[in-house]
């Protein structure tokens, strides 16, 4: 898990320990069993050494939630405190103190009065607490809950340390949010806290039976017919206080769950009053269902869509609605939505759009249904990242979901229509995010768990199991570690989750202004020279000789960009003492010299010419006739005279002397 | 114009043929040793002069100062022998005198195709040599501009090792 912590060393004392904030010791050595489903170790406050600590270490997959930090703030005598959230180490290490007792799952023989005065009083102080603060706790559930014994009130475990309601059972979730994957719950309203607080109840009074082995969804289709508080609380025998009070906790619809604040007076046994949502008199047949609300209609109609949109396109629908559940808005709105068969064909997006919308219009307390999929739009990052751990927990791919939905501007939709508060924001943020990382392709929304999630580490399957949420450990751990390299059919050295990640980080810890500021277009050795070298020189983090040499081989073919011989040598050798040096701007501007290449290109012109020049020459030569001119044989003839003149005067001088 | 040039041109050459010829007339009449001794000297150049249609005014012009330089030594014996035709046969007889003269001619007349040889062979070295610098030029072209040549992967132990 976190045995490549190199980076960090001023944190680190060695390698089995890492050092948090100055105070917190990590020891790796000592591996806990899991808490609340996070991998845990052994930690201790070195300011005070009795203080037990426990130091979560979120997997890549299922990343620290979002916004960690205002976590951090809430305190309350029922929370487990959180004591820091750091990743100065590289990655992500939450600490907080060790539990104060055993979790409820080993325990028994709840009563009302017990469970309401230990239970659902201390921990709906702490809902209260985080309703003030705006957040959701979306993970009460037995494992995190502990109890310290006696006539000690509960305490609540950490929310921050795992995705919202990630690993919640489906009993322990609202109908809103039990119909979505795992990771497609989203944060959700304090009102699913309060209604998961009122499943726990049910459970601790229904005698703490073992869940874990419940398959997820069974009890779906009867919470939707019947109600969840009928299914799961029906065998109960409770007090009728109790069970106005858990019926109201309970209830389907989330508006009318009490608040945290009218909780906190549950033990004064005040009367709740359980309002019912509107039930139809005369049941809509869809297939072999009969159905009587609303949220019922929605499930079913997803379930049985040729029907419904056979009975939506007669005006079927509009008229039960107005009829029977008085929803004459609902069906205002549905009236003027376009009434076509083609509604029936799943995976247009044109027609997933409309359903889309008749669906949130029907119950605008359930969420966002696109193409065969639930889902809350705020959860639209970890539903990706789940995606690309390999889950199979989805009932289709939810890349061209997230691509449809946010890129075209349909969620906009959703947004106008759900009854639910903060989703509408959700929805802005997240095709705001869109267009921060320029998705422009399906392949494209790998880049959004990141900016949607600062503590998401990096999700390229070469480093998962290191946690690297920091672009500095990342960058230390290709440059030192040699199984960072790729294998032999490598076409880059950073893959496009590397890319997205380090790009993102750049961007958050504003180094730069737009994301594509520095994104290359795809991964290509030289590309991601030219990233890395930017990175280098942004985040100053000295030579990388490592990298350097990993990239030097592959950096040929740009090289050869250089037609002259002489000059790709001499650049060549540049590149290699660069490469060796680590200096990675330095490589990069060898090879992307572009006065140089310039140069180089007109020796080569220039050197073309030449040739042409010397062969038409060589030519001329060739068939060049050895015949002399009249003027040369002239000149010999009077060379000749000459020679001539000379000996007869040569002569006559003799014939003088002698 | 042009048609008065030639005429006058014509006149001209007809003009130094007769006083040539007069010349020569006015030779073998006056001094016959000594015309006998030139024309018999002169006889390859007067040879040349008939067969060589190229250039043979140009060839016995030019062997005309090698057979006057064969000529100087025969000359002076006829002129010591008073220039009578006897003295002319005489020396004439002797077959030295001929063959010195005709091979001066003969001389003349291989001195210009030895140079003529010469500068032919000199332009051939040339070309040659010409050639050879075009090839080595080429080859280095080729070479610099080669675009499968070095890459950086025998570039990297030079730099490593240095």
């Amino acid at each position: 898990m976190a045995e490549g912590e190199e980076f960090g060393q001023s944190e680190t004392t060695d390698s089995q320990a890492i050092t948090i904030d100055g105070r917190y010791v990590i020891n790796l050595a000592q591996r806990l069993p899991d808490f609340a489903n996070v991998p845990a170790y052994g930690a201790r406050d070195s300011m005070s050494p009795t203080t037990e600590m426990l130091a979560l270490a979120p997997e890549t997959f299922v990343p620290a939630r979002a916004n960690a930090a205002s976590f951090i703030q809430i305190r309350s005598p029922y929370l487990l405190p959180v004591r820091s959230v750091s990743d100065v180490s590289g990655s992500v290490w939450i600490l907080c103190d060790s539990p104060p007792g055993i979790p409820l799952t080993e325990t028994s023989g709840w009563t009302e009065a017990s469970v309401i005065d230990r239970v659902i009083v201390p921990l709906a102080n702490v809902l209260h607490t985080y309703h003030e603060a705006g957040l959701t706790h979306r993970a009460i559930r037995p494992d995190n809950v502990f109890d310290p014994g006696g006539k000690s009130p509960a305490c609540l475990g950490p929310a921050l340390a795992s995705p919202p309601a990630y690993y919640q059972p489906d009993r322990f979730e609202p109908l809103t949010s039990a119909i979505c994957p795992p990771a497609a719950r989203g944060n959700g309203s304090i009102a699913d806290d309060v209604f998961s607080l009122g499943a726990l109840a049910v459970w601790l009074l229904g005698g703490c039976e073992p869940y874990q082995k419940e398959a997820s969804g069974v009890h779906l289709e009867d919470r939707i017919q019947k109600g969840s508080f009928a299914v799961l609380a029906s065998q109960l025998s409770l007090s009728p206080d109790v069970l106005q009070l858990l019926a109201a906790m309970l209830s389907d619809n989330p508006t009318l769950r009490p608040t945290p604040r009218d909780l906190l007076n549950a033990a004064g046994h005040k009367g709740f009053v359980v309002r019912q949502s509107p039930v139809a008199t005369a049941a809509l047949l869809l297939g072999s269902a009969r159905i009587r609300t609303g949220r019922a209609l929605a499930w079913y109609a997803v379930h049985h869509r040729q029907e419904f949109v056979g009975l939506f396109v007669r005006g079927v629908v509009e008229r039960w609605l107005s009829y029977e559940l008085g929803l004459t808005q609902a069906t205002s709105r549905l009236s003027q939505l376009p009434k076509d068969a083609a509604l029936g064909e799943s995976g247009n997006p044109a027609s997933a759009a409309v359903f889309m919308e008749i669906i949130a219009t029907i119950d605008p307390t359930m969420p966002l249904f696109w193409n065969g999929m639930w889902l809350w739009p705020d959860a639209m990052g970890q539903i990706l990242t789940t995606y690309m751990s390999g889950s199979s927990g989805f009932p289709t791919d939810p890349t061209p979901i997230a691509f449809d939905l946010l890129r075209s501007g349909k969620i906009e939709k959703f947004a106008q229509i759900t009854a639910i508060p903060g989703q509408a924001a959700a929805c802005r943020l997240a095709q705001k995010a869109v267009h921060q990382v320029d998705v422009s392709k399906p392949t494209d929304v790998v880049r959004l768990p990141y900016i949607l999630n600062p503590l998401q580490a990096c999700l390229s399957p070469r480093c998962v199991s290191r946690r690297f949420s920091v672009p500095l450990a990342l960058l230390q751990w290709l440059n030192t570690n040699p199984e960072s390299a790729q294998g032999a059919n490598a076409t880059a050295l950073l893959d496009i989750h590397m890319t997205s990640f380090l790009v993102m980080s750049a961007v958050r810890n504003r180094l730069i202004d737009h994301f594509t500021d520095l994104m290359i277009a795809r991964n290509t050795w030289f590309l991601d020279l030219l990233l890395l070298a930017k990175l280098q020189h942004l985040y100053m983090t000295g030579m990388l000789a490592g990298i350097g040499r990993k990239l030097l081989p592959h950096l040929s073919p740009e090289l050869k960009k250089w037609r002259s011989r002489s000059s790709r040598t001499e650049r060549g050798e540049r590149l290699a003492t660069a490469a060796t040096v680590g200096d990675l701007g330095l490589m990069y501007e060898l090879l992307h010299d572009v006065q140089g290449l310039k140069q180089d290109q007109l020796a080569w012109s220039a050197a073309q010419q030449q040739t042409a020049q010397l062969e038409n020459e060589r030519t001329q030569l060739q068939h060049a006739k050895l015949e002399l001119q009249p003027a040369v044989q002239n000149e010999m003839i009077s060379l000749a005279t000459a020679v001539g003149v000379v000996c007869a005067i040569g002569s006559l001088c003799a014939e003088m002397v002698f | 114009m042009a048609a008065t040039t030639t005429k006058t041109q014509g006149k001209t050459a007809s003009l130094s043929r007769w006083i040539q010829g007069l010349l020569c007339g006015a030779a073998l009449a006056w001094m016959p040793g000594y015309a006998l001794l030139v024309g018999v000297m002169m006889l390859p150049m007067i040879a040349v002069y008939m067969m060589d249609s190229r250039r043979g005014e140009a060839s016995a012009r030019m062997m005309m100062p090698y057979t006057f330089a064969a000529l100087v030594h025969p000359f002076h014996q006829l002129w010591g022998a008073d220039g009578t035709i006897d003295a002319s046969v005489m020396i004439l007889m002797n077959p030295v005198t001929c063959i010195i003269g005709w091979c001066a001619a003969g001389g003349g007349w291989f001195v210009l195709e030895l140079a003529l040889f010469g500068v032919k062979v000199l332009r051939q070295f040339q070309v040659k040599k010409r050639k050879r610098e075009i090839e080595k030029s080429l080859k280095a072209l080729a070479e610099e501009w080669d675009e499968n040549a070095v890459t950086v992967d025998e570039a990297a132990p030079v730099a490593a090792s240095s």
